[in-house]
């Protein structure tokens, strides 16, 4: 895909601070300026950077051989204002650019360091600040190429009519697909035919009502004899839960001889009787 | 007849098709909707026909967007009908600071970037306000934290972006280093 040229040209914006609608070209030499209109003043730049950048493109200097010594000269003047002007918050941003440029300034004064034997490149110590300079004002740039683009909502809208709704017509009656569909339902009616689940008809009650009955009646009875074999799993479970609850209310008793021998129950009222 | 001229109805059609989608239609996304068997060709000379009707049209536009080899089409009403909009005040949205298009701008070129990110290219803290502006305006959205010490937030643009800005893609941005080089800035 081709990419879109920039018309730098275009986009060229001009830095220069206003007061009034008067371009400012130099702060008053006095360095007092109402502290409302340093404020108005520095809201034009958006920051250090920007500041900088005015600085070097009013006193046309090429970026890549920055005169540090002057520059920040220049710079600190500007911080003096600020600081004059007691505005402190506003200050802090810039103070760090002024930081950093002498920084940058002393590091040149150093001597240069002595040739090694390796040859490394000396760094210029105004590269990283050059590096910076040039990628903020790419983003100032970019900006512009943005804001310079037609925009939906402010240079055009998008026109649209209602679509209409697209539900589908409804479908007219007929008797016949209705009597069909109802033999349809009737016929697999027929095929599927409902159960009815009926509740197991085993109760614990009635099972101890049963065991007392026939503990009643005999002496001693066979656990085999109350296990009805018709009732199946079920009808286990529900004698032993009925067996244990007779033992717990002190109805019954139990007794084992052996090993997997017979176990036998007995009333225990009636064995205190025969005692 | 010849071959390229479109059949009125189809130029009608489309137009129908353009005005009830509120985004921009590419020609595959037209011939879908139109029937598969309508070539190409014939389609294109109803988007041209199209055209030249709405030239004559005062306030509304047939407007091609896009690249060369995907365009895109979307009737639009132009800056002429602004003035006639300015009753309805919702309609007029704010307009955006120097420094919101610069973190736009940032955000558009370098997603997913993070706030701090952008505060190492503009030199000042970055206002959260503006953040909040140009999410609200549907440009921007968040992608998520960054899985870096203090998993910072990252920005990114979103779809609304490219179609307000009349982008078909984010590779439809030009490329960030052409806007600057060395030896550039000089005037």
């Amino acid at each position: 895909m081709s990419k879109p040229s920039v018309p730098m040209a275009a986009i060229w914006r001009d830095a220069s601070p206003r007061i009034d609608g008067q371009t400012m070209e130099q702060l008053p030499l006095d360095l007092y300026i109402p502290a409302d209109a340093l404020a108005i003043w520095l809201a034009e730049f958006e920051g250090p950077l920007d500041l900088l950048l005015y600085l070097i493109r009013k006193n046309n200097i090429d970026i890549l051989d920055i005169p540090i010594a002057e520059i920040t000269a220049q710079y600190l003047s500007y911080i003096d204002v600020i600081k004059k002007s007691k505005q402190v918050e506003l200050a802090a941003e810039y103070l760090v650019m002024a930081a950093w440029l002498a920084e940058i300034k002393s590091r040149m004064l150093l001597p240069a360091p002595p040739p090694q034997e390796v040859e490394e490149p000396v760094e210029d110590p105004r590269a990283q600040l050059i590096e910076r300079l040039i990628e903020y004002e790419r983003a100032t740039r970019a900006a512009d190429w943005l804001a310079q683009l037609p925009q939906q909502g402010r240079d055009w809208f998008t026109a649209s009519i209602q679509p209409p709704p697209i539900n589908k017509p409804p479908l007219a009656a007929d008797l016949d697909a209705l009597v069909k569909a109802a033999r349809g339902l009737i016929r697999r009616g027929e095929l599927t035919r409902a159960h009815k689940i009926r509740r197991e008809p085993l109760s614990i009650s009635a099972k101890m009502r049963q065991i007392r009955r026939q503990l009643d009646n005999g002496d001693v009875i066979a656990l085999s004899s109350i296990i009805d074999a018709a009732e199946g799993e079920m009808g286990v479970a529900v004698s032993v839960v009925a067996i244990t609850e007779l033992a717990r209310e002190g109805t019954l008793d139990w007794q084992q001889s052996q090993a997997f021998g017979p176990i036998w129950l007995w009333s225990r009222e009636k064995a205190k009787g025969t005692k | 007849m010849s071959k390229t001229t479109p059949p009125d109805g189809l130029i009608e059609l489309i137009e129908a098709l353009l005005l009830v989608q509120r985004r921009p239609l590419t020609l595959s996304e037209l011939q879908q909707a139109v029937g598969g068997e309508t070539p190409p060709a014939l389609l294109e000379a109803a988007l041209l026909a199209l055209q030249q009707r709405y030239a004559q049209h005062r306030y509304i536009n047939l407007r091609q967007s896009g690249s060369q080899t995907q365009p895109q089409w979307q009737l639009v009403a132009d800056q002429s009908l602004a003035p006639y909009l300015a009753g309805q005040t919702d309609i007029k949205p704010a307009k955006l600071s120097r420094a919101a298009h610069e973190i736009l701008a940032l955000i558009a070129w370098r997603q997913p970037i993070t706030r701090g990110e952008i505060e190492a290219v503009r030199g000042v803290a970055v206002n959260t306000g503006i953040i909040r502006q140009l999410t609200e305006r549907g440009w921007v959205q968040s992608l998520g934290l960054r899985d870096s010490p203090g998993r910072p937030e990252q920005f990114g643009t979103t779809p609304a972006f490219l179609q307000d800005f009349g982008l078909p893609s984010l590779e439809a941005l030009p490329d960030f280093e052409q806007f600057a080089g060395r030896g550039d800035i000089d005037v």
